[in-house]
């Protein structure tokens, strides 16, 4: 019974690293086809969340609480700070 | 992990990886800073995920040390082209 639990477990995590794995994917092929066009920036900015959350599940997945947890606190304030001076670009050329 | 699962996460991530490189190489420091920060947090985790077959000596340390610097990085060229915020520069 306690080894059926440890697999179902290993395949529970193998299946968070899978799934947050093709997200990666899809966001960063979304990440490179884009065009540049105006207010592009700010979607650039909501798909690096996204990659940042799916490395959150990642370090979930395997065990590394700490990880997880500084990636997803600190996730929200890069993308201000990221967002804002994009906003209010002083070495605009 | 599964070796399949894993080579998957490998290849997922080094594209991530190369997506962020070039976006960092595009037209604006926006832009610049947006790719910086998607290979610091893809990198940080590459090697946590390599770790778990080649058993790196302080892998999540380091890739602890990698994303804080990142971000730290990041802000304070943040700070350099968005300026203060001007509401807040007199509180009266």
């Amino acid at each position: 019974m306690v080894m059926l639990m440890e697999q179902f477990i290993g395949i529970v995590k193998d299946i968070l690293v899978l799934i947050a794995s093709f997200g990666i994917l899809l966001a960063s092929y979304r990440l490179w086809i884009e065009k540049d066009r105006k207010n592009i920036i700010y979607a650039r900015i909501h798909i690096l969340g996204v990659i940042d959350c799916a490395c959150f599940l990642i370090f979930i997945a395997l065990g590394e609480t700490l990880l997880a947890f500084v990636y997803l606190i600190l996730a929200p304030f890069l993308a201000h700070a990221i967002a804002h001076a994009a906003y209010n670009d002083n070495l605009s050329e | 992990m599964n070796i399949y699962v894993w080579l998957f996460a490998i290849i997922a991530l080094s594209f991530s990886a190369l997506v962020g490189l070039r976006l960092s190489f595009k037209k604006g420091t926006a832009n610049v800073l947006v790719g910086e920060s998607i290979i610091t947090v893809v990198a940080g985790t590459l090697i946590v995920v390599i770790s778990q077959k080649y058993n790196l000596a302080f892998a999540d340390t380091i890739a602890l040390a990698i994303f804080i610097c990142g971000v730290v990085g990041a802000f304070a060229f943040c700070k350099v082209i968005g300026g203060d915020n001007e509401k807040a520069k007199q509180p009266n």
